[in-house]
């Protein structure tokens, strides 16, 4: 079982901004001895897409109403 | 939606510009909160940056347009989990008819390299994260699942159980054997 958790640790240097300082030193100090700790601190360091808002709102403001004529119905 | 929503509130026939102001408000105070959390696990489950990005997209839109329905009823994270996971299953099954495979190696992890950190902590985390996803994709789906679902800490065994349709027991037992399997497929992909 040791061994096993020897294979989950993660050797990060300690330079760069801030924010990744922080969050590789948390993860220092979580050692990923098991596996949630690890992917929580990949979650914690996975950033989501900057253009994923912006698309949702387009959607979301430029959606027809449900209630529309079918493009079917509209041919016939 | 939109109607819906201003019809059941009662209140005078609002603008566009009011109804895409109270959306926006809305909108704003669940993405912040939960955009994370779906990204990521849509990202772990279906391996892939862009397809998850259209996954999480999808997974909003369709919240948004049952958002009415849905005030007040259940806790909102797992509400939208549980739009991620059924919708993340149906591209899965799809892909499956289709014979599309998305294998780890082709996945981008470009969203690590957004930090601001060194090219070597880009590529170490970059790595982590092929390894993390090769794991994951090598285990039982159940057992992914419940393991990405245990990793938010925000969720208790009772809402994971909820969620992957069991009890919070099972849940126990069955995470037990779940992190020994990541363990051992962890250790092997050194």
């Amino acid at each position: 079982m040791n061994s096993q958790k020897k294979h989950l640790r993660q050797t990060v240097h300690p330079i760069g901004s801030q924010e990744i300082q922080e969050t590789l030193g948390s993860a220092k100090a979580l050692d990923f001895a098991t596996p949630e700790a690890l992917l929580q601190f990949d979650r914690s360091i996975t950033t989501t897409p900057v253009a994923l808002r912006h698309r949702i709102v387009e959607t979301l403001t430029q959606t027809p109403k449900s209630n529309s004529i079918p493009w079917w119905k509209r041919l016939f | 939606m939109m109607t819906e929503r201003a019809s059941n509130d009662c209140a005078p026939v609002e603008t566009p510009q009011e109804l895409v102001l109270e959306m926006t408000l809305e909108f704003e105070t669940v993405y912040a909160e939960h955009s994370r959390q779906i990204f990521y696990l849509a990202l772990r489950l279906l391996g892939d940056a862009a397809l998850a990005e259209d996954a999480a997209h999808d997974v909003f839109v369709k919240a948004f347009r049952n958002f009415t329905g849905f005030r007040g009823s259940a806790d909102c994270r797992t509400w939208l989990y549980k739009i991620t996971i059924n919708h993340c299953s149906n591209l899965r099954k799809r892909w499956s008819a289709r014979h599309i495979h998305i294998a780890a190696e082709d996945a981008v992890f470009d969203q690590y390299a957004s930090l601001d950190s060194t090219p070597l902590q880009n590529l170490e985390l970059k790595e982590l994260g092929e390894r993390t996803q090769k794991t994951l994709d090598g285990l039982p789906t159940e057992y992914k699942l419940l393991l990405l679902l245990v990793g938010d800490q925000d969720l208790s065994y009772e809402q994971i159980g909820t969620l992957t349709q069991q009890t919070a027991a099972a849940v126990r037992g069955k995470l037990y054997r779940a992190r020994r399997a990541f363990s051992i497929a962890f250790a092997r992909s050194a």
